[in-house]
């Protein structure tokens, strides 16, 4: 998972980094992590200049970047205490601990607040306010970005190796005010989802991962949503397998991506024809697994009924519940699920599965002809 | 150089087997100070017992000490023959109203994450 254990694995080309989130985000790492992370060697952060010429060059160091688990940073997040400060002429140094490593972040002096002068400005009474209240504003930067030993700060910025020694170029920071430590700690219960979530999952590049199988699943996932879809626009109540075959835009959807590795092995139209009718196939299984479709014994076995379409089978279920409910033993709490089942079952279809009862009854029961008084017991009126 | 991190421990965990200068954070009520001495006392609650922790300090004085109040002591593990471990505070703060229950939340779910990836690590390598 970790840096070490991929660092004999390639890189993913730059040409592919932003396609993965990561890289265009603010990455909220362990500062362990961070000092441990991999440098890109095609584009590395290390810069080992004199400080003279560091800071001549400090706007065109964003370069560096570095991968965690096959993830490409390029910007990094951070919150800690401040257990270290140096200041230098343009920055300040502070080492920053989050309790699973300390690092430097250099935190650029602002010349804006340092250098320069209100003075100069004309002095009408409407401006004397605006520069009142600028002071008020550069006072209250000031105390933000005046950071002592034992403050919390945050600091996002880039990452980079100066004399060996990895370190933030901070492009952000701040004092954070957390008298009663709950900023520090919101922080520690949030980074182990997002490693989770995110950081500890591959990145996937396209061309690499997606096996055949997955590619082949998702593909009929996506067909049986468009039959669905298309069943129900069309208001369709029968149907056979090869009239969805025939349908252009599902056609199309099902031959699925020609490039994927799963079609490569199957070339020529014939077999491209014969994997066509199979995807539709499973796709139609779906449904059926869902209660969406179904077949009846007395028609073809080709048939395939739409449940939300079929009249009938809505109208006997409907009787059903109507005439039971009449009875004295259903009267107060009106039928349940299994006893609507069997007795449509007797009447209509034998074979009638569970799911396809349990699609009636949902409709029935949106379209208020049936209410439901518990769990599993419905009653018509 | 840069110190090393403090790593969390919870106040009953700070006993003799920690080695000589490991850097650690943990946190309690400052129930005694001896300004003279440069000699402070964390105590917490945990389960039936009462744990002190000893800290030493030097290093953050003069500061406003407030007894009773919560701190959260950031330093380096001191033994010395005889006594229990002193923790040479580099950063001493008042955290008073801090909900230490989630703070304990929080700390278990850092290590139970820094756990699950070492196990992830170690059974991708063999």
């Amino acid at each position: 998972m970790q840096s070490e254990s991929k660092q004999d694995e390639e890189e993913i080309p730059s040409l592919l980094w932003g396609l993965d989130p990561v890289f265009s985000a603010f990455a909220r790492l362990y500062i362990k992590d961070i000092k441990e992370m991999r440098e890109s060697k095609q584009v590395p952060g290390t810069f080992d200049v004199e400080e003279k010429v560091l800071i001549l060059i400090k706007d065109v160091l964003c370069l560096g970047i570095f991968f965690y688990n096959g993830h490409p940073v390029r910007q990094v997040d951070v919150v800690g205490i401040v257990v270290q400060t140096k200041e230098r002429e343009a920055f300040h140094s502070y080492g920053v601990d989050d309790s699973t490593g300390v690092i430097n972040c250099i935190c650029w002096k602002n010349p804006m607040v340092a250098e320069r002068s209100l003075s100069d400005c004309p002095s009408t009474p409407s401006s004397l306010k605006v520069l009142e209240q600028m002071k008020k504003f550069q006072e209250m930067l000031s105390q933000k970005i005046k950071l002592e030993i034992g403050d919390v700060i945050r600091v996002r910025g880039y990452v980079r190796t100066f004399r060996q020694q990895r370190e933030i170029q901070s492009s952000c920071f701040y004092k954070v005010d957390d008298p009663v430590y709950d900023v520090q700690i919101s922080r520690m219960l949030e980074l182990p989802c997002l490693y989770r979530e995110v950081y500890d999952k591959p990145f996937q590049s396209p061309g690499t991962g997606q096996s055949g199988l997955e590619g082949l699943d998702f593909l009929i996932q996506t067909l049986h949503e468009k039959v669905r879809d298309f069943l129900l626009e069309n208001k369709i109540q029968t149907f056979y397998q090869q009239e969805l075959e025939a349908v252009h835009s599902l056609v199309s959807l099902a031959d699925g991506p020609k490039s994927s590795p799963s079609c490569q092995v199957n070339s020529g139209s014939e077999s491209s024809s014969k994997r066509i009718h199979s995807v539709f196939k499973e796709a139609i299984k779906k449904l059926q697994e869902k209660g969406m479709v179904f077949q009846k014994p007395s028609t073809s076995k080709d048939l395939y009924h739409v449940t939300d379409h079929d009249k009938e089978l809505l109208k006997v279920t409907l009787d059903v519940i109507k005439e039971d409910c009449r009875k004295p033993r259903h009267a107060e709490k009106g039928c349940h699920f299994l006893h609507v089942l069997s007795c449509v079952r007797q009447s209509y279809n034998p074979n009638l599965a569970e799911v396809v009862m349990q699609r009636v009854l949902e409709l029935l029961e949106s379209s208020s002809d049936i209410v439901s008084t518990m769990e599993g017991y419905y009653m018509a009126f | 150089m840069l110190p090393s991190a403090g790593v969390y421990y919870f106040p009953w965990e700070i006993n003799s087997s920690i080695p000589e200068g490991e850097a650690l954070r943990t946190f309690g009520r400052l129930s005694c100070y001896d300004l003279s001495r440069s000699k402070a006392i964390l105590s917490t609650q945990h389960g039936s017992a009462q744990h002190h922790v000893h800290v030493n300090t030097a290093l953050v004085e003069p500061f406003e000490a407030q007894l009773g109040s919560l701190y959260v002591v950031l330093g380096e593990v001191e033994h010395r023959e005889g006594e229990s471990p002193v923790i040479k505070a580099r950063i001493l703060t008042c955290v008073e109203g801090m909900n230490v229950p989630l703070l304990e939340q929080a700390i278990q779910e850092q290590r139970k994450y820094f756990q699950e990836r070492q196990e992830r690590m170690e059974s991708g390598t063999s």
